[in-house]
């Protein structure tokens, strides 16, 4: 990783160009970073809080069960986001990797960055939701730093393994659309765990996303410690992960100049 | 000291034909083998000494960017090994970190990093780097505002400023207008003078020749010839003759008999293909496809052998098998035993081999090009028969051969009524001696007032013929026919050309021999008697008529622009186009 820290000022220029680039040409630009995740918050808070009757345990409010989706849900549209994009990095940046000698490595790393914009955007749209619907936030949201890395962690190792077996499977940044919305479902976001039957709850113990949001949730909604039996194995997982797809990725990388 | 050291570098491409094959390969982790090895370079080893500037040289596919982008780091060789010392700055292909809707100096800067500099770097040499392309305030502007020339110059201000130890330069001069060509090779002198490592590769061999101090030539993927630029363009030349002559012979050669208006289509095989029942290997394809012959696209049946297509098809009376056969030019070194061409008919549940032929074309130069045959099929007729079209081969390495059947197709003969006048006749006659070769596309202009009825060119007893030997002496005749009475004197005459140029050229003027008191409806026949001293090779005889009154002031009656074709064949005794009969004496002092 010593080559990408010495790119560091190319990364930035990636992302900054990356983020411009986006807005650039786009009437309302930047806006419509906020205003899609309000209008899919809002349909969802909906459904499930006002025709289902969805609530979390130990309240029978609806805007306990809409800030708890909302803690769950923000990270969670930042994290698909980031994973389907970066595992186009490398295919949509060929012109760059067949042409210009520089460690391909930094395309997962600045997409996922330049995505996590979209998380910091979430996370404001919920802190002021919050501050409306429920005042000031507790001391536990110190945490959300931990949660925010862990997260990145966790979203360049996807990017790492995805983007590079793009390349050698064309068909993985299509077959993401769907597999994101089984694991969207499968994770316990717009519902609560209990709602689970109990011999299916071993699926839940086995997400890595529901670790994380786990994570978010405690530090936004909850206002408490993440448990250690939820931090301690993300944590491990995240790391370990990340180091297997880092070598995975210089593993494969050596194909990247001929099969793009 | 070395600035590049490269040990015996190779890099294969597995070619799939198709990703699924890929998958298939993937999946079985390197048990099952679905791909064919392409070495885009094999064997390459040299060191270039620091302060070089490299030319390489070859022909399209021999390598030459499969090299630089290894040596650039964007690929990974399959074998060997390379060193680089110092840092590389390498213009692959100008401009392609760009973004269009950015600035000039956005992508300055962006470029900049991309190579590897800092932002302060980039600070200083920014004037520079503005200067030198010339855009001026334009560098402020979105790139999609500038022109292609422009996005050039840019690129590769950004480039020579890096200020790299080598400099890797892909086709990259051959852009931009002739004062920034200008600058970039005063550019180029520059950092020659400051002792930096050029690689420079482009089929452009005048910069090869006047900047560089060695070349390589590549073909193959191997290094073929290595050292001055002089002795290198040469060789380069060379191998582009040598291509353009297989090309030449490989694709305007037509061999054989070719079926006039006198015969209709009745099947045509290559459009039926879909229909017929196809027996080969999986891997072998058997696909149509259009080549061209002459700039004529015509259809052919392409078939890598070993492979069966079996047609079944009612044989009417009076009917013809026609149809071509041949190997693609790029073929013919891969499979130095040959293709066996063969045609089976089945009927009544006898097998009979209607045709068999083998094409070397490798050994036997006979053999290249499109070999036209027709076949009667009278024994068959009023039978639906199948008929089987094969090719086999005796070389090891098959799926190289590529070998094709040529415009396949069932003719019936139609009774056609010949015009009795003598012009007509002539003119049947010639396009029946002419019909040898395709005829390309027929340039002819001239007022007509005077029209040439035939020109063929045959041996000394008056046959036509389309192939002789070196020296050997012929008659070209030229037969014309007058619409008008003329008072002028009127000219005949020839020249003879090869692809090149005109080799030799004689008219009734120069021999102060021209024809006199031509009367409407004469027919005047004219022999230009001639020795061939000719090298190896095809020539072409154009034939004129015309009133000349000096050497500029020519009307054209009419001229048939290289309209008799033919071959000479020279027994290796001489190289070039003529033969100056040298007589070598010799003796020791």
């Amino acid at each position: 990783m010593t080559s990408v820290f010495e790119y560091r000022g190319l990364i930035w220029n990636f992302i900054k160009r990356d983020i411009s680039s986006k807005y650039v040409g786009s009437l309302l630009g930047l806006y419509w970073s906020v205003i899609n995740p309000i209008i899919t918050l809002i349909i969802y808070i909906i459904v499930f809080g006002v025709f289902l009757k969805v609530r979390i345990p130990g309240s029978t409010s609806i805007w306990d069960f809409a800030l708890y989706f909302a803690a769950g849900f923000l990270p969670w549209l930042a994290f698909q986001d980031s994973v389907m994009r970066g595992s186009r990095s490398i295919i949509d940046n060929k012109n760059y990797i067949k042409k210009i000698p520089f460690p391909s490595e930094i395309f997962p790393i600045f997409i996922t960055l330049s995505e996590f914009v979209n998380l910091f955007i979430g996370l404001g749209i919920y802190l002021i939701l919050f501050l409306i619907l429920k005042g000031m936030p507790t001391i536990y949201i110190l945490i959300l730093p931990l949660a925010i890395i862990l997260q990145l962690v966790f979203t360049l190792s996807l990017a790492f393994f995805l983007s590079s077996g793009a390349v050698y499977f064309r068909d993985i940044p299509t077959m993401l659309g769907p597999l994101f919305m089984i694991w969207f479902w499968a994770t316990p976001i717009a519902y609560t765990i209990d709602l689970i039957p109990v011999n299916f709850q071993w699926i839940v113990q086995l997400n890595p996303a529901y670790y994380m949001i786990e994570i978010y949730r405690d530090a936004l909604f909850y206002g408490k410690l993440p448990e250690i039996n939820i931090l301690v194995p993300f944590l491990i997982f995240s790391v370990v992960l990340f180091v297997i797809s880092i070598w995975f990725f210089r593993k494969t990388k050596t194909g990247f100049g001929e099969l793009l | 000291m070395n600035a590049i050291e490269v040990h015996n570098l190779g890099k294969k491409f597995k070619l799939f034909t198709s990703p699924g094959r890929r998958f298939i390969e993937y999946l079985s982790a390197g048990r099952v083998n679905r791909h064919t090895d392409f070495w885009a370079l094999k064997d390459i080893s040299f060191d270039i000494p620091s302060g070089t500037t490299l030319g390489i040289l070859g022909q399209n596919g021999s390598g030459k960017s499969t090299l630089l982008s290894i040596l650039a780091g964007v690929l990974y060789p399959s074998e060997g090994s390379f060193n680089i010392k110092g840092k590389v700055s390498a213009i692959l292909e100008l401009g392609s970190g760009f973004h269009m809707e950015f600035s000039g100096k956005d992508n300055v800067y962006m470029y900049g990093s991309i190579m590897g500099l800092t932002k302060l770097e980039i600070d200083n040499r920014f004037d520079k780097i503005v200067q030198f392309s010339e855009l001026g305030d334009f560098i402020y502007q979105p790139l999609r505002t500038y022109s292609s020339g422009m996005i050039v110059r840019l690129a590769f201000s950004v480039a020579v400023h890096v200020n790299a130890d080598i400099l890797i330069v892909d086709e990259a001069l051959a852009v931009g207008d002739a004062i920034f060509q200008h600058r970039c090779f005063r550019k180029i002198r520059e950092m020659q003078a400051e002792g930096k490592t050029i690689l420079y590769v482009g089929h452009d061999t005048d910069a090869v020749r006047n900047l560089c101090t060695q070349a390589l030539l590549l073909d193959g993927g191997r290094i073929i010839e290595r050292g001055d630029p002089n002795y290198v363009v040469n060789k380069y030349y060379a191998l582009i003759a040598d291509r353009e002559s297989a090309y030449n012979e490989g694709n305007l050669i037509v061999h054989g008999e070719i079926p006039d208006e006198g015969y209709e289509t009745v099947y045509n095989f290559v459009e039926f293909l879909n229909t017929a029942k196809i027996i080969s290997p999986p891997t072998i394809p058997v696909r149509e496809q259009t080549i061209e012959v002459n700039s004529i696209p015509r259809k052919v049946i392409f078939s890598h052998a070993p492979s069966e297509i079996m047609y079944s098809v009612s044989i009417e009376p009076f009917s013809f098998l026609s149809f071509a056969i041949g190997i693609m030019p790029g073929a013919w070194d891969k499979i130095p035993q040959g293709v066996k061409f063969d045609i089976e008919i089945l009927c009544d549940g006898r097998k009979v081999n209607i045709f068999s032929r083998v094409l070397q074309p490798k050994r036997n130069i006979g053999d290249r090009g499109w070999h036209n045959f027709i076949i009667p099929l009278e024994r068959f007729s009023k039978k639906v028969v199948s008929i089987v079209f094969s090719t086999s081969g005796s070389g090891d390495d098959l799926s190289y051969g590529w070998s094709a059947w040529g415009w396949v197709t069932l003719k019936r003969e139609i009774p056609q009524p010949r015009v009795d006048e003598a012009g007509e006749t002539l003119k049947n006659k010639a396009d029946e001696i002419n019909s040898v070769f395709v005829p390309g596309k027929l340039i002819r202009y001239g007022n007509k007032k005077i029209e040439i009825i035939t020109a063929v060119i045959c041996d000394l007893e008056g046959n036509p013929k389309s192939g002789f030997f070196t020296n050997e002496t012929v008659i070209i005749r030229i037969t014309i026919k007058s619409k008008e009475n003329f008072n002028q004197d009127v000219t005949v005459g020839c020249s003879i050309r090869n692809k090149y140029s005109v080799i030799y050229g004689m008219n009734t003027y120069w021999q102060k021999n021209d024809l006199k008191n031509i009367r409407i409806g004469d027919i005047v026949t004219i022999d230009f008697l001639c020795c061939m001293r000719l090298g190896d090779g095809f020539y072409s005889v154009t034939p004129a008529v015309a009133i000349v009154t000096s050497n500029t002031d020519i009307e054209v009656l009419d001229r048939l622009e290289d309209h008799v074709l033919f071959k000479i064949t020279n027994s290796n005794t001489m190289e070039g186009f003529v033969d100056l009969d040298a007589k070598i004496t010799w003796n020791i002092a």
